[in-house]
């Protein structure tokens, strides 16, 4: 055991002597902890939408502050079309939604009044918005028909009617339907999108560093480190464990840092202490395994790295770590099943948005073990040679 | 410069005739291409569409309205397979075993607004369980609007001249009104979806653009290790024993990287337009105009970083972090709309969201006029780096 610990001190000596190292170490995790943090002290993952109102009536302003009532999932801001069309192209806002010069004649007609929903490809939630512009819609749509209807019995004009009808409105004092993740626990602090996202890259990010980090294998073996350790009095076991043990400590150097500084700075809460710490090592000895892995079918530490960056960012792609995986069709999702980042992420979700402690993780602890085993077993003769 | 054609020409053809290193370079983005057609296969034909929600549903309320709301709206709605529960554990147990995507809860007293509906799902199934609440809320709010809407027009005409003078019938007026009403809400009232552009973009065109952007990157590190390898062979020291230039031995290296940027920015192209079917706008000169500019940055810059950096495995550790900080930075990976104004501001310093939003613009149906200003900057960017990277070099 002391000659692993001594192998494994000595490694990461050598990484902490020299300077560039310190980039990959400390700066990178404090970067990508910026990006994640001023994303999530954004605006807490509302879609900005614009709205633009030609016909500036009675009927469309009470649909804009129709579509303003409920604003947990949605900001809506007036806006001129020039504006809006600009800052849609700048990607500053998520859509806008055109209100026609004829809209209020056309609702007081009976017939349908022009509404358009303009918005780029990346909006994974247009068809919610489309349907909440819609209802509000409809909404209005029955107030001005009820008027109607009442107005044109008593022969006078529809607007003092609308006037009666629309008062009528009230808020409600429960909301209709409300969303709850799924857990018998406590309502924990609801996961937002972002703060799931942040694991994602957190993951892969770790992954690609840790890659390059299982290449020390393959440059201790060039460069003969490798033959005179085993002259010495240690085992092969105990240098592969030494040489394993300081793989992870590399990776829970960034990992940690990532956690504590996004939790420190930016008040991220990643749930339940004792069960991030178990998932995270369990994940990552299934990354040193893949490492492992590599090094075990390749030559070269360049090769390692090559091949390391295709396998992450090719996994990381079906895993959904670049798009949301919803819109991946049912067959990739669940080759997505196969694969840690997936399980390493829902873990994550899970203790984030459901405060899971780690007997509620056990199922996915397992999977993860099963991973570093089966990756451990494939990268033993990496180890071996 | 026919010199630096000799060593541009040379650097390709080390790097094709190093068979396991050009399987890499042309495999990678053929893989990864694969996998992004098949990831992103099923929302080729128009928007994001997503599989069937299975909805498992529990109702408490025996109401008309609630009826309504699952035998008519849920079961009726597109891609959504429902099945009804029996209790609140077995829907979780149901979800546990992912038999069902989504399970509500509808609880007694919901028509009268005094109770609420709940959404369960997995917490990673955020776009499905909104799909659904939004569906249930704007189902209930339409309801109480009919509600609200009917007995405000009641009250009105119940203060009229025509009622009080008796000459109408309130009741009659119920009737008519029901009827109208009734007819109105079955009646759609649709919005129209338009795109940024004058032609729409898909998702999967969106993300073939965006990973372009990012395997170009790849360049950057790809063309520094050349440099570097060339100094520690001393293969750099020998060539420059030789009469020509060191600016013009500089530029070769330059253009080696440049016509393998080119070579492989074709087979993405080719390979995406082919096999998957995308459209990358009518224009494919414009579109080979501005990969061919982005090329040269990118290469620009892989002289910069050479000249900046010394030894191999800062490059590597360059080539896997930063190009992908950049890519996350460029809205490869997140839509960019989703990021603060100042996240917004520093993307626009990144090279591949300039690209990213130019060739979303051809796709878009955009012209020249779009490209203008990323084509003129990555050239300007090129060069200046070029430039630098040259003269850096020169003084080593």
């Amino acid at each position: 055991m002391k000659k692993i610990l001594a192998i494994c001190g000595i490694e990461l000596s050598l990484i902490f002597k020299k300077p560039q190292n310190y980039l990959i170490m400390f700066a990178a995790p404090l970067l990508l902890t910026f990006v994640f943090g001023s994303m999530l002290s954004g605006n807490d993952d509302k879609v900005r939408l614009a709205i633009v109102d030609q016909d500036d009536t009675i009927l469309s302003q009470h649909y804009i502050r129709q579509l303003k009532a409920h604003d947990d999932m949605y900001v809506f801001e007036n806006m001129s079309e020039s504006k809006a069309s600009e800052k849609l192209k700048q990607k500053k806002i998520a859509g806008i939604i055109v209100i026609s010069r004829s809209f209020q004649t056309q609702l007081e007609k009976g017939k349908h009044p022009e509404l358009i929903f303009r918005h780029g490809p990346e909006l994974s939630e247009a068809p919610m918005v489309k349907q909440y512009a819609e209802s509000a819609l409809a909404t209005l749509n029955i107030q001005v028909t009820a008027a109607k209807t009442a107005s044109q019995t008593a022969g006078e004009n529809w607007k003092a009617a609308y006037k009666t009808v629309f008062a009528k409105k009230h808020e409600d004092i429960v909301p209709a339907v409300t969303r709850q993740t799924l857990s018998d626990k406590k309502e924990g602090a609801e996961a937002s999108d972002t703060a799931s996202r942040a694991a994602g890259f957190s993951i892969l990010f770790v992954m690609l560093t840790m890659m390059g980090a299982a290449g020390t294998i393959l440059e201790a073996r060039k460069n003969g480190v490798w033959s005179r350790l085993l002259t010495a009095s240690v085992s092969r076991a105990e240098i592969g464990a030494g040489y394993v043990l300081s793989f992870f400590v590399i990776g829970w150097i960034q990992f940690g840092i990532l956690l504590l500084s996004t939790h420190w700075l930016f008040g991220i809460n990643w749930g339940n202490p004792a069960a991030v710490i178990v998932l995270v090592s369990l994940f990552l000895l299934t990354v040193v395994g893949i490492g492992l892995m590599i090094a075990a079918n390749v030559r070269t530490p360049e090769q390692q790295l090559a091949f390391g960056n295709l396998f992450v960012i090719a996994t990381c792609m079906v895993s959904g770590m670049y798009w949301p995986i919803d819109i991946e069709p049912k067959f990739m999702q669940s080759i997505a099943e196969f694969l840690p980042q997936k399980w390493a992420m829902s873990g994550l979700t899970e203790i984030i948005a459901n405060g899971a402690r780690v007997t509620d993780i056990l199922g996915i602890c397992g999977i993860l073990l099963a991973f570093a085993a089966i990756t451990f077993a494939a990268g033993l003769k990496a180890l071996r040679a | 410069m026919k010199k630096s054609i000799w060593i541009a020409w040379k650097d390709v053809k080390i790097r094709i005739t190093d068979r396991k290193g050009f399987m890499m370079l042309i495999l990678m983005p053929l893989i990864l291409t694969c996998i992004l057609g098949a990831a992103l296969g099923s929302v080729v034909d128009g928007g994001s569409r997503i599989d069937d929600i299975k909805v498992g549903y529990i109702q408490s309320d025996q109401s008309d309205t609630a009826n309504m709301f699952t035998k008519d709206v849920l079961k009726k709605m597109k891609s959504i397979k429902v099945t009804k529960v029996g209790s609140k554990d077995k829907m979780k147990k149901l979800i546990d075993e992912k038999k069902i995507d989504v399970g509500i809860v509808i609880p007694n007293h919901w028509e009268a607004g005094k109770t609420s509906a709940v959404v369960n799902a997995a917490p990673d199934q955020t776009l499905k369980s909104s799909i659904i609440e939004t569906a249930a809320s704007s189902f209930i709010e339409q309801y109480k609007a009919v509600k609200e809407a009917a007995s405000g027009s009641m009250d009105y005409i119940s203060k009229t001249e025509a009622v009080k003078q008796g000459k109408l019938d309130p009741a009659q007026f119920a009737e008519k009104l029901a009827k109208t009403l009734e007819k109105e809400t079955g009646d759609k009232l649709t919005i129209a979806e338009k795109s940024v552009g004058s032609k729409a973009v898909t998702s999967f065109q969106y993300y073939s653009a965006a990973m372009l952007c990012m395997f170009m990157l790849f360049h950057i590190t790809v063309g520094a290790k050349s440099f570097l390898q060339e100094k520690d062979t001393e293969t750099l020291a020998r060539m420059l024993m030789t009469p020509a230039q060191k600016s013009v031995i500089l530029f070769g290296k330059w253009l080696g990287t440049y016509l393998f940027a080119i070579i492989q920015f074709f087979i993405f192209l080719i390979v995406t337009i082919n096999v998957f079917g995308v459209d990358w706008g009518g224009n494919l000169l414009l579109v080979s105009v501005l990969g061919l500019s982005y090329a040269a940055a990118v290469s620009g810059i892989s002289m910069l970083l050479a000249s900046c950096i010394s030894d191999m495995k800062t490059a590597d550790a360059i080539g896997g972090f930063g190009i992908q900080l950049l890519a996350v930075l460029g809205g490869s990976m997140l839509p960019l709309y989703q990021f603060p104004d100042v996240l917004q501001s520093v993307s626009k310093a990144v090279p591949n969201r300039w690209a990213l939003d130019g060739f979303l613009s051809l796709m878009e149906g955009g012209g020249w006029a779009d490209l203008q200003k990323p084509v003129l900057l990555f050239a300007a960017i090129g060069f200046c780096s070029l430039v630098i990277g040259i003269r850096r070099l020169h003084t080593r």
